[in-house]
């Protein structure tokens, strides 16, 4: 869908694995409506070479290989990853807020475009919620098919300001490898490691005047 | 040759203390995982010099992919689990565990040609359709194959524990070697003499069937088939990426020599740890010292090194399922 949803459901049947397959930058942008609501967050994931050239020989596009897109190669490929998100499939988008997690509705494919060997996606997805003074943000795969990234551009609403922080994946590898410790209490539930490796973005915003 | 695996066996072990003893996993792991992005970046850049035809593409592409191999591999696997724990649980030379560890690798490598040809060439399949079966069905299939091979190596130490205390109780006799070597020909204790090492009875003076050494040499052979074939029946990801891709583009040789290439990857560091899992069998051995303690040990060992390759593996099936 991004991966995901290309690589069918694998995620609802992933195992624990720590090595993800596709690797992703992840950049937000978030919309603020004319009465300071939140109206919109535009996700844009670039995708590394291997897996760009993977989903270009899927869909039988650029057969000469130079990574270039015609305008109608473009048009066919747009949203390809937004189809069939499997069940359960949240987008890879995860927003706490003082008041819980924030429901987005479903994405709506915006662009595509090369970027030196790598497929450039955007879409955005609805948000129905006042602005919130605080949010936890954090951009990633639960199953870890996908390794995202959120290295890519933050654009947040006057007055808001962001604090990055990176997943220690040496942690997270720790963390991981002791979910295979018969003594753990949570031995024998489903692991979803993805959240391990996550970033996250803490967003503070003024109050509004 | 003898003085060079010493030597490569002081250097592995020196490796292995310091990753498990001095903290090394972890800067292995964060290098792992930007190692893996690059060489993925690089395979991909690779695979577009191959298909331009630019001259030195494919030595880079298979250097690429043993970096690949290595990378994967040094994140947390079953293969690893497998080879390490039956290293540490079963009585096994270095050397022939780290053949079965290269056996293994490559044995991987194999099944991700014959799935990624047989899918489109037979089947007809998508891309998704082979990672999602090779994710939802073949790796299942491995880790169950693997906790019972954990299981059945639990089990056999248990009834080598039965065993030699079935026949301490019944006879006080020389039998030492039956610690070290389980064979199943109990039913000769009752004589109540020694066997001499090559299978005949001292004192009798006819043979009793298979010496120890061909005992433990079938046992090695079957437990070769399985500890390989537990192991290739999941086919890596990143190799089917290769082999799809390559197919497409007409360079399927260069495909297939790169799965086998990252196969090779993959195989120095499971032979890494199966040395690691010998010496540290042995060092834990010479430390019981020998005699009794040590006989008793042994199983037990065999059964702790069993239970944890089941535990994990059952742990990684029932996510998998």
């Amino acid at each position: 869908m991004l991966l995901i949803s290309a690589l069918l459901g694998s995620l609802a049947a992933a195992p624990a694995r720590a090595h993800p397959h596709v690797f992703v930058d992840v950049g937000l942008t978030f919309e603020i409506d004319g009465q300071g609501n939140l109206s919109w967050v535009e996700v844009t994931w670039a995708y590394d070479d291997l897996f760009s050239m993977l989903i270009l020989s899927d869909y039988g596009l650029d057969p000469d290989g130079d990574m270039q897109l015609t305008e109608a190669e473009r048009a066919e490929l747009i949203g390809f990853d937004l189809a069939d998100w499997p069940e359960g499939f949240e987008g890879a988008l995860f927003i706490e807020t003082a008041g819980g997690k924030l429901s987005l509705g479903s994405p709506e494919a915006l662009s595509l475009r090369m970027e030196e060997g790598h497929i450039v996606t955007r879409h955005r997805r609805p948000v129905a919620a006042e602005m919130p003074r605080g949010m936890t943000v954090s951009a990633y795969d639960p199953s870890y098919y996908a390794a995202l990234s959120m290295i890519g551009e933050m654009i947040l609403p006057d007055g808001c300001t962001g604090d990055l922080t990176r997943a220690d994946t040496a942690a997270a590898d720790e963390t991981v490898e002791n979910l295979g410790n018969p003594d753990k209490e949570d031995f024998f539930e489903t692991v979803e490691v993805g959240r391990f490796y996550a970033d996250t973005l803490e967003v503070t915003c003024e109050p509004l005047s | 040759m003898r003085t060079a695996l010493l030597i490569a066996a002081v250097l592995i072990a020196g490796a292995a203390l310091w990753l498990w003893a001095l903290g090394g996993a972890g800067d292995v792991a964060r290098w792992a995982a930007e190692g893996q992005r690059t060489t993925q970046e690089a395979m991909a850049a690779g695979l577009r010099a191959l298909r331009a035809g630019d001259p030195g593409a494919l030595a880079a592409l298979l250097g690429t992919c043993f970096a690949y191999g290595f990378f994967h591999a040094a994140g947390p696997g079953h293969g690893k689990v497998l080879i390490g724990g039956y290293g540490v649980g079963a009585k096994v030379p270095a050397l022939r565990l780290s053949l079965l560890a290269l056996a293994s690798s490559l044995a991987q490598a194999a099944t991700a040609v014959a799935l990624v040809y047989a899918g489109v060439l037979v089947l007809n399949l998508s891309r998704p359709a082979m990672t999602g079966f090779a994710d939802r069905v073949m790796a299942p299939v491995s880790y169950g194959a693997i906790a019972l091979v954990g299981l059945w190596l639990a089990v056999r130490g248990a009834r080598r524990v039965w065993g030699s205390g079935r026949a301490r109780a019944d006879h006080h006799h020389d039998h030492q070697h039956h610690d070290h070597h389980h064979h199943d020909h109990d039913h000769h204790d009752h004589h109540g003499h020694s066997h001499g090492p090559d299978g005949h009875c001292d004192t009798c003076g006819h043979r009793h069937g298979p010496t120890l050494e061909e005992a433990a040499e079938v046992k090695s052979w079957r437990d070769a088939a399985m500890l390989v074939g537990s192991v290739a029946i999941r086919p890596c990801t990143g190799a089917l990426f290769l082999l799809i891709l390559t197919w497409r583009f007409g360079l399927d040789a260069a495909g297939i020599a790169g799965a086998f290439v990252m196969g090779l990857g993959t195989a120095c560091v499971t032979i890494a740890v199966a040395m690691a899992a010998v010496t540290f069998r042995e060092g834990a051995l010479s430390r019981l010292a020998t005699g009794q303690g040590a006989a008793r040990a042994l199983p037990l060992i065999e059964i702790a090194a069993g239970c944890l390759i089941a535990a994990i593996a059952g742990q990684l099936l029932l996510a998998a399922l």
